[in-house]
C-alpha cells in the first residue's frame, strides 16, 4: 500500500504545463501508487481558487480509486478564504489544506493565518506547508505556528529541503505536532537522519507529481536504510492517521 | 551508457555530518560505470583547510590514472594566500578547474573578492564551479552577472540552483551563454531540463552527483527519465565535460 500525500494538478504555472489527468494516473500506476492526495498548484496563485479546488473536486469524484482532495486557499483573500476552506472541507470532503507560503508570498509565521488554522482545527485536516524555500516559507516560520495552534496537525513538506533540513529535524523534536513528508528533499541522508531521530509515524511519502518523477522520489525512499515497519509508517499508516483516512 | 560526474567528493562535512572514503567511491562509481570523475574538496575544504585537501585529491588524481578529475577550492577570504594556493593548483598540482562554495565561505558569488580568482582561471582557461541554490550567498543570477564580466571564462552553474532557484537556470544562460548547468542535488527536472533542451540543445549540460550528499541510482535515473535521445544523453553524461576538462 503506498499513499501519496503530496500531488498537484494545475491549469497554468508560468511556463510549464501540466500533463492530462489521465498521463498523471499513468505515472501513479507505473509507480506503484494507490491513493494521490490532489492539490491545486494554479488555484494557489489566485486570490479566487474556487474554480480550480472544483475542478479538483470533479477529478476526485471521477477518479474515487486514484485521488483524495486537498483544498487550496489565498489568505490574503480574508473571510472569502476561510468560505472556500469550509466549502472544500464541508461540501467536497477534502480532507487537508495546503498553503505554499513562497509562491502566495506571506510569511509562513503570519497571525492572519489563524482563522484558516482554526477552521482547520474544527474540521480536524491536517494543514501542509511548502518549506525550505526563504524568506517566506522557512521551517521555524510553520514552527511558530505548531506552537501557536498545538491541536493543528501541521505538515512540512519536503522536510526544508536541502538548506533546512536541519531544522525540520529539530522542529519534529519539538512539536509533537508536526510531519514531514518525503517530497524534493534531495539529500537522502537528510530524510534518513529525520526518520531515525524524529520517527517514521511523523513521516510520510510525497512525490509533488507531476511537478517531479513519483518513479524517482519512490526509489529516494526505497534506498533508504529502513526497516519493514518504518517503510509500512512512511508509506501509508502515518497518512492514514493524520489525514483520519481509516 | 559511459559516465562522467563532474562532481563528488571525498572526506567529510561536518555541517551535514556526511562523508565517504576514497575505497567507498571507488566502489560505488565501479556500480554504477563511472569511468571519470571530478572529485573536489568538501566541508572544511571549502573554508579552511583547502590547501590540505588539494594535495590530497591532487595525489588521488595522479595515483588514479586519469580516472580522478582534480578540481581545486579556495576561500577567497585568505585573499593573497588564497590566490596563490590557486596558481600553486593550476600550475603544479594538475588542478583542471575551480570550485567555490560561496554560500560556505560567505560572500556573494560576484563579490568583486572574487575578481582575481577568475582572472587567475581565465589566464590558465580553467572552468569556475559555483555551487548554486541557497540565498543569499549561492544565488544563480548572481553568477550570470560575474559570467557577463568574464565572457571568456567558462562558468558551472553547479546543482542547478538547487532546490528552489530552478526557475533561475534558464534566465542564467540565457544572460550569459558562458553559463554551463550541473545537474546534482535537483529533483525539479521536469520543470527544467525538457524546456532546457528545447531551447539550448545540450551541450551544456552536465551530468554530476555531489556524492556523498546524494547517491548514484537516483542522479542517474532522474535524467534516464527525461527520455531524451541517445545522443543527448551521452552529451550529458560525458562528452560535454570531457569537452569542458579538455579546452586547455
Amino acid at each position: 500500500m503506498i499513499i501519496d500525500i503530496h500531488v498537484h494538478f494545475w491549469e497554468s504555472f508560468m511556463s510549464f504545463k501540466c500533463p492530462s489527468i489521465e498521463e498523471v494516473i499513468e505515472g501513479i500506476k507505473r509507480t506503484g501508487i494507490d491513493i494521490s492526495y490532489l492539490n491545486s498548484l494554479s488555484g494557489l496563485l489566485k486570490t479566487n481558487p474556487s474554480e480550480d479546488n472544483k475542478k479538483i473536486f470533479k477529478i476526485t469524484s471521477q477518479y474515487p480509486q486514484h485521488f483524495q482532495g486537498v483544498a487550496v486557499v489565498n489568505p490574503y483573500a480574508g473571510e472569502e478564504a476561510v468560505l472556500e476552506l469550509e466549502k472544500c472541507l464541508k461540501d467536497y470532503k477534502f480532507i487537508g489544506l495546503k498553503l505554499h507560503p513562497w509562491l502566495q508570498g506571506y510569511y509562513a509565521s503570519a497571525d492572519f493565518l489563524d482563522p484558516i488554522l482554526d477552521l482547520c482545527r474544527s474540521y480536524d485536516v491536517p494543514v501542509m506547508f511548502h518549506t525550505g524555500t526563504p524568506p517566506y516559507a522557512q521551517v521555524f516560520e510553520v514552527a511558530c505556528q505548531a506552537k501557536k495552534h498545538p491541536k493543528v496537525r501541521f505538515i512540512f513538506c519536503h522536510m526544508g529541503l536541502n538548506y533546512q533540513w536541519h531544522d525540520a529535524l529539530e522542529t519534529g523534536k519539538q512539536y509533537k505536532n508536526s510531519y514531514f513528508d518525503t517530497s524534493g528533499i534531495s539529500y537522502p541522508f537528510a530524510v534518513e537522519r529525520i526518520i531515525e531521530e524524529v520517527g517514521a509515524e511523523r513521516v510520510m511519502f510525497g512525490t509533488d507529481n507531476p511537478f517531479l518523477f513519483p518513479e524517482i522520489e519512490l526509489l529516494k525512499i526505497e534506498d533508504l536504510n529502513l526497516s519493514v515497519s518504518e517503510k509500512e509508517h512512511i508509506f501509508y499508516k502515518t497518512a492514514t492517521l493524520v489525514f483520519k483516512q481509516f | 551508457m559511459e559516465k562522467l560526474d563532474f562532481i563528488c567528493h571525498v572526506g567529510f562535512d561536518e555541517l551535514h555530518e556526511i562523508g565517504t572514503t576514497l575505497k567507498e567511491l571507488i566502489s560505488i562509481l565501479d556500480k554504477n560505470d563511472v569511468k571519470e570523475a571530478v572529485l573536489s574538496p568538501i566541508g572544511e575544504g571549502w573554508i579552511h583547510k583547502f590547501k590540505e585537501q588539494n594535495r590530497n585529491i591532487s595525489k588521488i588524481s595522479i595515483k588514479s590514472n586519469s580516472r580522478f578529475i582534480f578540481f581545486c577550492s579556495v576561500n577567497p577570504w585568505f585573499e593573497e594566500e588564497a590566490l596563490n594556493e590557486l596558481k600553486i593548483c593550476f600550475k603544479e598540482l594538475g588542478a583542471k578547474g575551480v570550485v567555490f562554495n560561496t554560500v560556505r565561505q560567505g560572500l556573494y558569488i560576484d563579490s568583486p573578492m572574487i575578481f582575481p580568482f577568475i582572472e587567475m582561471a581565465e589566464l590558465y582557461k580553467k572552468p569556475v564551479y559555483f555551487y548554486t541554490g541557497t540565498p543569499i550567498y549561492g544565488l544563480p543570477l548572481n553568477l550570470a552577472n560575474l559570467a557577463l564580466k568574464y565572457p571568456k571564462v567558462h562558468f558551472i552553474l553547479g546543482t542547478m540552483g538547487a532546490t528552489d532557484y530552478w526557475g533561475d537556470v534558464i534566465p542564467c544562460v540565457r544572460m550569459a551563454n558562458n553559463i554551463y548547468i550541473e545537474t546534482s542535488l535537483n529533483t525539479n527536472v521536469p520543470a527544467v531540463l525538457p524546456g532546457f533542451v528545447k531551447e539550448f540543445g545540450a551541450d551544456k549540460l552536465l551530468f554530476g552527483t555531489n556524492f556523498p550528499y546524494s547517491n548514484y541510482r537516483l542522479e542517474c535515473e532522474k535524467i534516464l527519465k527525461c527520455n531524451f535521445s541517445r545522443e543527448v544523453n551521452k552529451n550529458i553524461f560525458s562528452l560535454n565535460a570531457k569537452e569542458l576538462i579538455s579546452l586547455d
